[in-house]
């Protein structure tokens, strides 16, 4: 176990820069997701730390050593890839044992430490298999015991889930998740999907452009989101952004979207709010009056689309608030109290009042 | 007549003209004893030159020098081309002049193959036993015991480009990632060469080595050009000792019988082989 520092790390491939100079501590034993769109950075950033990929300046450290110049075999690390990356002509038994024995381990040794890893994967039963022979799935699990058969001071993940069907994706998701806590060993993963960052980090970091735009714990982010970038990219459905301008305390967008800010200044601004914290009310008069425009059904709850003016607002009700709204019908809307955000227009940074 | 089969016939006619009646021609003069200079005396001796050349020791001998010539020459060519293979693998600058500059010797003649190093190697002509009597060797490349080893290292000359175009081929069309997983599990290269690479890449080393065997089952040219199986008969391989039958001894008959019997050897390891490489696709 071991925290992983970036100090100024920087990628250029060519002359195209595809990380621009990064900070960034990973804590020890934490679970730490890299999200952020594609061409953001954040696989390169990953394999930098795996050794798979030089860095053009800065430094990397794992604990307290400099492996900015080290081999991949010589940083300590296991990694899971998103192809599975596994031998194909070894056996499963194999491709676990694949690690010990490459660093000198005796085959009679890794018997006992196949069969431990294989049993808490569940996979005892296809040890004999090639992965020619496995599903998806499984051939994840293995991927997955290859990387833990060794007790590495870090566990690399590059999107190991996505191209699993999106049922086994929730299941490996909790199961990674309990593997970690159970190893507590520093992972690192990267992921697209803002979701699987939200459910499985510690801490999470957003990437984009080859830059970090924030850090922190995700409820935190999602709380707080520093600019419209990272509160668009995190939370399903995305939040609401609108357009418009305080004046005299009053928000106002030209669709006519119009709300009491406690903030006097005269500027151009953007207004976010998350769909959860959108209320509707059935009598049109009770809030900005909008028309229901369509309503997708999630089980318990609903994601209905309002259009507000020219403006489209998405909202997520509960099932039961659904009595009474149809397609079409005109309904009040209403932001809920000390829920909104609010972005500045130029630079889409967050203003905190 | 269907129009599949109206499409087929012309390669069907260019077939059975080409191959099917020199082949059957053969066959059937192999079963007699005919000599182009004996003709009127030409009578149906069923197998009898089968059985003759079965117990006749230069045949065997012919046999045993070409499988020492296929085994050195296509284990140094898949050893040789396997390093340089790799080396080019990993090469950033220059590739494609590196590459067809390697592989030039592939796209000379073979009897021009043998005419140049019969007299870069002749022993008074030569340009290489010069140089290597100036630094004080004195050696005899087509000397007693020699002679089919200097020509294991012409055959090894010309043709260990072709191992490289077509390992570098395979090569590079392994995937990627099980090269990065082995990085990360902490695999030196000589394990990781051992370990990943050779078995991932063992269906086309089989077909390499198949291919190239079958090859230089077939060497002629060198002998011809430059010891015409000598000495004695120490590089008599088995096509110059049937083309001496047939063409210098005008003994077609048994020449074909020689041809036949060399088929049939050659057919039967090559359907083993397949049996093999098939065998092992299955069970990975």
């Amino acid at each position: 176990m071991s925290a992983v520092f970036l100090n100024q790390v920087e990628k250029l491939y060519g002359s195209v820069p595809a990380v621009r100079g990064i900070d960034l501590e990973i804590p020890d034993g934490k679970f730490t997701v890299l999200v952020g769109p594609s061409g953001c950075g954040k696989t390169t950033t990953l394999r930098m730390i795996a050794g798979l990929e030089s860095v053009t300046s800065g430094s990397i450290f794992i604990g307290d050593k400099d492996v900015t110049a080290l081999d991949p075999k010589d940083r300590d690390i296991s990694m899971v890839f998103q192809n599975y990356a596994l031998y194909p002509h070894l056996s499963v038994a194999e491709n676990i044992a694949f690690p010990l024995l490459a660093r000198g381990a005796k085959r009679a040794e890794v018997q006992g430490r196949i069969e431990e890893v294989a049993t808490t994967l569940s996979i005892f039963q296809l040890l004999n298999r090639k992965p020619k022979e496995l599903s998806g799935g499984q051939q994840q699990r293995v991927a997955i015991g290859r990387a833990i058969a060794r007790s590495p001071r870090v566990f690399l993940f590059d999107e190991p889930l996505s191209n699993l069907d999106a049922k086994l994706r929730v299941e490996m998701r909790t199961e990674l998740l309990r593997l970690q806590r159970e190893l507590s060993t520093t992972a690192v993963y990267v992921t697209h999907d803002q979701e699987e960052a939200m459910t499985l980090s510690d801490v999470m970091v957003v990437m984009k452009d080859g830059l970090i735009r924030q850090m922190g714990r995700p409820e935190e982010i999602y709380e707080n989101p520093i600019d419209t970038f990272v509160a668009e990219f995190v939370g399903s459905p995305r939040m609401n952004l609108i357009r418009g301008r305080v004046e005299g305390g009053v928000f106002k967008s030209p669709s006519g979207v119009s709300v009491m800010v406690p903030y006097s200044a005269h500027h151009e601004v953007v207004l976010g709010v998350r769909p959860e914290d959108v209320v509707l009310d059935l009598d049109p008069a009770n809030g900005m009056p909008g028309r229901l425009e369509i309503v997708e059904l999630l089980g318990p709850r609903a994601i209905v689309n309002i259009m507000c003016g020219t403006h489209r607002i998405t909202a997520v009700i509960e099932i039961s608030q659904l009595t009474g709204l149809h397609e079409g019908r005109e309904v009040g809307i209403n932001f809920r109290v000390g829920r909104t955000h609010f972005f500045e227009a130029e630079s889409g940074l967050r203003i905190n009042f | 007549m269907s129009f599949r089969a109206r499409m087929m016939t012309p390669l069907l006619v260019v077939f059975v003209a080409a191959i099917g009646y020199p082949l059957i021609s053969s066959f059937v003069l192999s079963l007699t004893n005919y000599r182009i200079t004996r003709r009127d005396e030409t009578k149906f001796v069923a197998f009898a030159q089968y059985k003759d050349v079965l117990q006749d020791h230069a045949y065997w001998s012919a046999l045993a020098v070409t499988g020492t010539f296929i085994v050195f020459a296509v284990a140094l060519e898949l050893s040789i081309g396997l390093m340089i293979a790799l080396a080019l693998q990993n090469q950033r600058r220059f590739r494609d002049f590196s590459r067809s500059f390697l592989l030039s010797p592939m796209f000379v003649t073979p009897i021009a193959v043998g005419l140049m190093f019969r007299f870069l190697l002749n022993q008074q002509l030569g340009a290489i036993p010069a140089i290597l009597e100036k630094v004080g060797i004195t050696y005899d490349f087509f000397g007693p015991g020699r002679a089919i080893y200097s020509m294991v290292i012409i055959d090894v000359w010309q043709w260990t480009p072709f191992m490289v175009l077509l390992l570098l081929a395979g090569l590079e069309s392994l995937s990627k990632q099980p090269f990065e997983a082995a990085k990360v599990d902490g695999a030196s290269p000589f394990y990781t060469f051992r370990r990943v690479t050779v078995p991932m890449l063992a269906p086309i080393l089989t077909v390499a080595v198949l291919i190239r065997s079958l090859d230089a089952s077939k060497v002629f040219e060198y002998v011809y050009a430059i010891t015409r199986g000598g000495p004695g008969t120490e590089t008599q391989t088995i096509q110059y000792f049937t083309y001496q039958t047939g063409i210098q001894f005008f003994r077609l008959g048994k020449a074909s019988a020689m041809s036949y019997l060399l088929l049939i050897m050659v057919i039967s390891l090559v359907i083993l082989l397949f049996k093999r490489i098939e065998k092992a696709r299955l069970a990975s």
